[in-house]
């Protein structure tokens, strides 16, 4: 043991010398799949760490994030902050399979959410109450649907902490409704068309569909170091873009 | 009359026994059935880098932690043997109980204060280690006490006999006879750090980037498996956390086996 | 040389010693002090009102703390009667291979992290729950207070019956053999003879259990629903671990105090329980 030790040590610090810090991208867990897309392929070493919008947001001001990844547009309460839009992300409106139900008007949705609406029957599905289930208050999907829908006072059956979570919620309960980034949504569950719009490359670009948000990197102004403009540079670039329509996102036009 | 006594007390204890296997029945099944299941597709396969990447991290936050844990561990339980101060070892015995039933979550907000904040280490490995370090301090003095106390009190004496001072008698002598103890408490504390999750969450975070050097990592955020599984659930991929249920099934079970085998 | 040696050793105890000590008095006095800040500002209205809304910078604990208490003690009044059965049965009424086998799988099963039996909770019981009280869990569709009680009630199984099965392996056989002498039948001789003899181990363990529940956040969390709202069976609630679990990552200013103060909060009432471990 004791002649091991040496090497070893001398192993430790090897390893430990000549690398430089990766970048830190922390914030929406929505945006993780796609942030460790990027940042599998990127040049520029990059370390995604997930857990929420405001968490990314306030790593970023207390300076222990390069970059915070933000699901939902700035607002004025947010502080000066530059943001730079990776892609765009429509929320997409969920329910079981067995539901059939199959499209909803903006009034109608923002009505169950505040719970003057409890019953299926009320939209045409079978009767049975219905499970709202919505995100945590950290969350920037939640901020971005409870503004697009002028939602004020939400009732939630259950509020969960992730996309995917809410995913499995709905797929487990025939009578739950829930949203998610429509990225996320797959065979398990079935989503709504809202106000007879669904979610297509089209419809989103050009605002038809009514719940649209900005994936955004968020720095502080005249802070950007230049690990953070390299990997923004490979995000907007041809393979950032394909990487990000891979994973279900919609690209805005290309920037000139 | 006593006849209907033994009746239904039989009954209270066969349902008792049934609810019991039922319980952990469906527990290990469900891990199993889903877990193996999950092992085997695709997106386990796909997300094998990352399983590895937890496993590292788990291996390496275990390591650090019972690296400062036993040794202050096997320091204070030494100084409960040999200290003659009576109220002062009531006083350390109340002090590991209370500190023994603290939950998880508090810890994890000591370790976010004091190892996170205070020192500046962030969300690390270190971190993480400190506090479990900090976790695993009362179990493993009760432990390593139990087994000093347990060892064969003639070596020890024999040992005081031929000249040996107390402290070398204490940690020379009957540190060494009660060695296999002492393993046991770190298998078993290695198992208690293994399973942690909420201090972990708020400490060494969630990160799965690949190693790439044993001291560099300590410093990056990293999951271990069980935070991976937490991380796994919430964004809806309940089958590959069921296949991290089953790793971790086995690491835990590898260990206690190890402790029970000493 | 070897004096200085055993000085060193007796140094290295002795700070050992002072740092467990330290540890609890940093622990409790740092959450103190990073709790000061909202509870010199509102601490009555943090511990008796149910209202949570932290962009409001309404911080009222009440609802959650007593969730966490009613699940924690509903879930330590439905595991420990169970196990208890359980290790009576198996060990005194059981043939062989099956008292070994059922003390092995315990202590394995001891050391499973709770995540997993949240896990399994939510996808096996909380939809067992919504398929079997359709109408009660009209709102919440199977998570809420049942869910959480039975999974920390899976989660305790484990521990409780390997503390018992230790504890009656600890009444010597003579106990046994006395009864069984004077004619007792076998079910008389567990009720009659080993069960009150078990009466302080059941308290002790009954306590860890108690801690380890009110302690537990993120198997809950998986199966609670986590809507801040007052305790029921059937809709959707939110434990006091689970807010810190949850919040924790951005919380800032007053937010971060109150998370503290709720880490104080359960500092105080797991201490309040009695102590786990037997006195030397």
């Amino acid at each position: 043991m004791r002649r091991l030790a040496v090497p070893l040590v001398v192993l430790c610090v090897l390893t430990a010398c000549g690398r430089e810090r990766p970048l830190s991208i922390v914030g929406s867990s929505c945006m993780g799949e796609a942030l460790r897309a990027l940042a599998r392929s990127s040049p520029q070493e990059a370390e995604v760490q997930l857990g929420g919008t405001q968490l990314g947001l306030a790593a970023l001001k207390e300076g222990r994030a390069d970059l915070a990844a933000c699901s939902r547009a700035l607002t004025p309460a947010d502080g000066d902050l530059e943001a730079a839009v990776l892609a765009l992300d429509a929320i997409a409106v969920v329910v079981h399979p067995d539901n059939p139900l199959k499209s909803i008007e903006p009034e109608v949705l923002r009505a169950v959410y505040e719970g003057e609406i409890t019953d299926w029957s009320t939209l045409g599905s079978a009767a049975g109450a219905i499970v709202v289930v919505g995100r945590e208050s950290a969350s920037g999907t939640r901020m971005a649907f409870e503004a697009a829908l002028g939602i004020v006072s939400p009732h939630h059956g259950q509020e969960l902490g992730e996309d995917g979570i809410v995913r499995t919620a709905v797929a487990a309960c025939p009578r739950a409704i829930g949203y998610l980034s429509a990225a996320k949504a797959d065979a398990s569950v079935r989503m709504l068309s809202i106000g007879g719009v669904s979610v297509t490359a089209e419809s989103v670009k050009s605002g038809a569909y009514p719940l649209v948000r900005p994936f955004l990197l968020v720095s502080r102004p005249g802070a950007v170091s230049p690990a953070a403009r390299r990997f923004l540079a490979y995000a907007a670039g041809a393979q950032g873009r394909e990487i990000l329509s891979d994973c279900g996102l919609f690209l805005p036009e290309a920037a000139a | 009359m006593k006849r209907l006594q033994a009746l239904w007390r039989g009954a209270l204890l066969t349902a008792g026994a049934a609810a019991v296997c039922a319980g952990e029945g469906l527990l290990l099944l469900e891990t199993l059935r889903r877990g193996l299941a999950g092992l085997g597709s695709a997106s386990a396969r796909a997300a094998a880098p990352r399983f590895l990447a937890q496993t590292c991290n788990t291996l390496l936050l275990t390591g650090a932690a019972l690296f400062v844990s036993i040794p202050l561990a096997a320091g204070a339980a030494a100084w409960l043997l040999r200290t003659r101060r009576r109220r002062m070892r009531r006083a350390l015995l109340r002090c590991l109980s209370a500190l023994s039933g603290v939950p998880s979550a508090v810890y994890g907000l000591f370790g976010y204060l004091a190892f996170g904040s205070a020192i500046g280490l962030g969300y690390s490995l270190l971190t993480g280690a400190l506090t479990a370090a900090l976790l695993t301090l009362p179990p493993a003095v009760f432990l390593i006490r139990g087994a000093l106390l347990q060892a064969d009190g003639s070596v020890f004496r024999s040992a005081l006999a031929l000249g040996a001072s107390q402290e070398r008698a204490v940690f020379g002598v009957q540190f060494a006879a009660a060695r296999p103890g002492i393993e046991s408490a770190a298998y078993l504390a290695a198992s208690r750090i293994a399973a942690e999750s909420a201090a972990l969450l708020l400490t060494s975070g969630i990160g799965d980037a690949p190693p790439r050097g044993i001291v560099s990592q300590l410093f990056r955020s990293g999951a271990t498996l069980t935070v991976g599984l937490y991380q796994s659930v919430l964004e809806g991929e309940t089958a590959l956390a069921f296949s991290a249920g089953v790793l971790l099934m086995l690491f835990v079970s590898l260990l206690q086996a190890l402790a029970a085998g000493r | 040389m070897s004096r200085l040696w055993d000085r060193l050793l007796r140094a290295a105890m002795r700070l050992s010693a002072a740092a467990v000590f330290a540890a609890l008095f940093l622990l409790a006095g740092w959450l103190f002090a990073a709790a000061l800040p909202l509870l010199r500002a509102q601490a009555g209205a943090f511990l008796f009102s149910a209202d949570w809304r932290p962009i409001a910078g309404r911080f009222g604990i009440a609802a959650m703390l007593l969730s966490s208490a009613g699940c924690a003690l509903c879930a330590v009044a439905l595991a420990t009667p169970a196990a208890l059965l359980a290790a009576l049965a198996v060990r005194e009424c059981c043939p062989p291979p099956a008292p070994t086998l059922f003390r092995s799988l315990n202590r394995a099963m001891a050391g499973l992290p709770s995540v997993l039996c949240g896990l399994v909770g939510m996808t096996c019981i909380v939809p067992a729950i919504d398929r079997w009280f359709p109408r009660r869990t009209a709102q919440s569709g199977g998570a809420g207070g049942l869910a959480a009680i039975l999974v920390l009630a899976l989660m305790l199984l484990p521990t409780l019956a390997d503390g018992f099965f230790s504890a009656l392996e600890s009444i010597p056989d003579e106990t046994r053999n006395a009864s069984r002498a004077l004619g007792a039948a076998r079910t008389q001789t567990v009720f009659c003879c080993l069960l009150p003899s078990l009466r302080a181990s059941i308290g002790l363990h009954a306590g860890n259990a108690l801690r380890r529940a009110l302690g537990e956040a993120t198997a809950v969390l998986l199966v609670c629903g986590n809507v801040v709202r007052m305790p029921s069976l059937f809709s959707a609630q939110r434990t006091l671990a689970g807010t810190v679990v949850l919040e924790m990552g951005y919380a800032a200013g007053e937010h971060r105090s109150a998370l503290f103060a709720i880490g104080l909060v359960l500092l105080l009432l797991t201490s309040l329980l009695p102590s786990s471990q037997r006195k030397r």
